[in-house]
């Protein structure tokens, strides 16, 4: 015996009626849903600037946006705190590697005085005993 | 229950909803109860769970009302959330499909009543797995084509072909054993 399944899942799957309040029970847990969620729903969002706004229009968002700026805030100031304390200690650091680059010059310098002034002294030595040496032959 | 002059403008009773008119939204919810209420049932052979499971999506629709454009968006809208969340529920809950040993005895395929038929093929429906049956479903009570079908439920056209192929191959295969029909 042969059967038609396509034939036979249609009129098994056909569509079935819901309970006769069905529509009563959704009106009813419609009226029970809260204030700011119905009116959420008839108002038309065009832009996503306007869907966004809606996502923190409820209470507890406001307060939690209200918080978030607050942190917002205060890291803002915070970081600016901190950066112009690094630029500080930056500005300090190459202002004392200046100083220190200056005290190194002048160190060179005065090492290349001493030395011509040694040289001198040691030439002046040697001609003292070179006349004394003479003299005495 | 059904009013015609609801189902005669569907598209005053859609604007007439977004705008915030309760009363079309219960017409609304009057004209597509049926098709939500059946996904949902064939899905898991369960009227409670079906019921609440309807509920929550038409309480989906009244808060997303305003993203729908026209009646026929309205029901390719009900039809794919309705179909992702009998996937999540079933997901969720774990749900136990009934194994073909659970289906009824053997009987005499002659004068064998439509009824018993229906309810056993119904019952093997059950046994298919979740996306499968879900596909079945929606191809054999909405009528839908293939193409309907993967929009619907995300899911590649060449999948939904192969899971409508497999799964009439499963349910001849199990009606036969079962009723003993070919």
């Amino acid at each position: 015996m042969s059967f038609d399944l396509e034939k036979e899942l249609r009129q098994a799957l056909r569509r079935e009626e819901a309970s006769p309040d069905f529509t009563n029970r959704v009106m009813a847990r419609i009226a029970a849903l809260p204030a700011g969620i119905k009116q959420e729903k008839s108002r038309e969002k065009t832009g996503w600037w306007e869907k966004l706004a809606e996502f923190f229009r409820p209470a507890p968002m406001k307060w939690a946006m209200a918080g978030a700026i607050v942190c917002l805030l205060m890291f803002a100031v915070l970081g600016l705190h901190r950066y112009r304390e690094h630029q500080r200690a930056i500005a300090e650091m190459a202002e004392g590697e200046r100083a220190k680059e200056q005290v190194m010059l002048a160190m060179k310098i005065a090492s290349a005085k001493l030395n011509v002034a040694q040289k001198k002294v040691q030439q002046s030595g040697e001609r003292e005993t070179e006349t004394k040496r003479a003299e005495r032959q | 229950m059904h009013r015609p002059e609801s189902a005669a403008k569907p598209v005053e009773s859609l604007a007439r909803a977004k705008s915030g008119d309760e009363a079309a939204f219960a017409d609304l919810v009057r004209d597509h109860q049926t098709m939500v209420y059946s996904i949902a049932h064939h899905f898991f052979r369960d009227r409670a769970l079906a019921e609440d499971l309807a509920q929550e999506v038409f309480l989906h629709l009244f808060q997303n009302l305003a993203s729908i454009e026209s009646p026929a968006h309205l029901k390719f809208w009900l039809r794919k959330v309705t179909s992702h969340r009998c996937i999540d529920y079933s997901r969720r809950q774990k749900m136990k499909t009934i194994s073909v040993d659970e289906a009824p005895e053997p009987v005499s395929m002659f004068d064998l009543p439509d009824a018993m038929m229906q309810s056993t093929l119904r019952r093997i429906v059950a046994t298919l797995p979740e996306k499968a049956r879900l596909v079945v479903t929606l191809r054999y009570q909405e009528d839908l084509d293939p193409t309907e079908i993967a929009e619907i439920i995300d899911m590649p056209l060449n999948t939904v072909k192969s899971h409508l192929r497999r799964s009439l191959v499963i349910l001849r295969e199990k009606v036969s054993r079962t009723l003993g029909v070919m």
